[in-house]
Parts: C-alpha cells; structure tokens; sequence
C-alpha cells in the first residue's frame, strides 16, 4: 500500500506540488491525477465471460464503437471489439481491483493490465474546449457529433490520445495521455489556446 | 485531407493509419516443403497493380487492429474497408 502523499503526478513538475490546472480565454484546463486506469481484454462473443464480467462488476461493457459508459465510481470504455478501459477514482480501486482479480483469474480467456502509472487524464472545460482541440484533431468534436458518453481514440499534437466527452451543455472532454507525453501535450494546449480566436470570449 | 474507413471506428484521417502492404497473401501451409523459388515468391514478389488493389491497413492511431481496404493505386481513391476475416470483395468503383 502506498502513501497517497507520496505519489507524484506525471504533470506535477509544472505546478511543483499542486494538482496543474490553468485557465485561459474561457477554457479551464485542469489534471486528474491518481485515478486507476485497468486495460480489460476479452471476446465480446464469450457469453461466459461477458456475464462473469458483469456479474463481478455490475455492468456490461459497452459494445459499440467510440462510446463510454458509467456506473457508480467506474467508468468503462470501449478500446477495440475486445478491449475496453476502465478508469476509478483512487478512494474505488480495492473493490475493483478486487472485481477484476476474480474475473482473470477464472478459467475464460481474459486478462486485466493496471495501467495507472502510464497515464493521465487532462480536463479541458470550457465553450470552446472542443474548439481548442479541434487545433488539433481531425475529428469532429462538435457536440453534435462529439455527444456526451462518445469517447475516441486519435492522435492530438503527435501524441496518442482518448477523448471522453464527458458532457454536452458545458463542454468537458477528458483527454487520456501517456504520462511522458503529457507534459509536452499539457505546454501544447495552453500554446494552443493563445491564438487570437480564443481571446474573444 | 485523405480520410480512411476503419471497419470498427468509422472515417478517421490518414495520419491515424499505417499501411501493411498487399492483402490476401496466404502463408504457405507446409513451408519446409517449398522450393527457394516458391518461398520467395510467397515473401517477396507482390503483383503491383495499377489500379483498385486489396491492402492490409492498421488504425495505428486509433482501435489498434487490422483490417482490409480496396485502393486505387492511381488516384488514392479507397474503396470498401472491411474486417480481415471478411472475404475479398469485387473491385471498387
């Protein structure tokens, strides 16, 4: 068991030991630090394992492409037709990691990967949040498109990202990045948010 | 901007994609049976068509799986994308 104290953010080193978190023209860039990220794999097509999965854990995983649901404290996403991501706040990780120990360690052919200390999530909050990380993304992140509970898998400034769209009225996207390239992506969007049309708001 | 069609993700840009080459190239079942010639033939040659060809693509940037796509070696037009478990379709339009 390790000290909540004594755990160290990837994006801490520019904020010394707060969490970051910056504001500009509106948009409200903020990190969520020492959440557990769980890499699940498993054949959507393996009923037994798909109702061992939400017997243990208390929701199916999402089928579809490029959506995210929650449930409770979790927060699962779909990666790819046989691997999802599920993301819980640090005060949840016992019981999930209780849950999925249960579910690998049975006879279906699964496997759960704690991924926690490779990534970080990046909070973008704001009306033109979606504008900002349009600079950079090719995907249409208007919110009709972009609706709440959609999550994408893209490349944002050159790094690897997930987006969640966490919510429709005051846009929030939550951007998973690998921790050594969170900081270069962290400099990039505030980079990024000085340009002229974000000073109008 | 050139976009492609994941099977699974839908329309995303080229930069999200790397390509594998030709498509439906069958490894030899017994390869300790092959001749040089015919091994070689099997890594080596490629038909290089001019024209609609069967590539294998992977959403590098994205789901992280591979799949099939139809592109015209020409104009860069791509055609149907499909899952590599799909049979090979006609050629595109």
């Amino acid at each position: 068991m390790f000290e909540m104290a004594a755990m160290r953010s990837p994006l801490n080193s520019l904020h010394g030991e707060d969490v970051p978190h910056v504001e500009f023209n509106g948009i409200t860039l903020t990190e969520l630090p020492f959440l557990r990220h769980y890499n699940v794999r498993f054949q959507p097509d393996d009923q037994q394992a798909s109702s061992r999965f939400r017997q243990l854990l208390g929701f199916d995983a999402p089928q579809g492409p490029n959506i995210f649901v929650v449930h409770e404290d979790n927060l699962c996403a779909w990666l790819g037709p046989d691997e999802w991501l599920i993301v819980t706040p640090f005060h949840a990780k016992d019981s999930l990691d209780y849950a999925l120990n249960e579910f690998a360690y049975g006879d279906d052919f699964v496997t759960r990967v704690d991924i926690s200390a490779a990534q970080t999530i990046i909070r973008a909050t704001g009306p033109k949040a979606a504008d900002l990380l349009g600079r950079g993304v090719s995907y249409d992140l208007h919110p009709r498109n972009f609706q709440a509970g959609s999550c994408i898998q893209t490349v944002l400034a050159r790094a690897s990202v997930t987006l969640f769209a966490q919510s429709a009225a005051a846009v929030t996207i939550d951007i998973v990045v690998r921790r050594s390239f969170a900081e270069h992506l962290w400099n990039w969007l505030v980079d990024a948010g000085q340009e002229s049309e974000f000073h109008s708001l | 901007m050139l976009l492609i069609r994941c099977p699974w993700c839908g329309l995303r840009e080229q930069a999200e994609f790397s390509c594998g080459g030709e498509a439906h190239i069958v490894r030899p079942l017994k390869p300790d049976e092959l001749t040089d010639e015919q091994w070689a033939d099997y890594l080596f040659m490629r038909d290089n068509t001019k024209g609609w060809q069967t590539e294998q693509w992977v959403h590098s940037g994205g789901c992280r799986r591979w799949f099939n796509a139809q592109r015209d070696t020409v104009t860069y037009k791509f055609g149907i994308s499909y899952k590599h478990t799909d049979p090979k379709p006609e050629d595109g339009d």
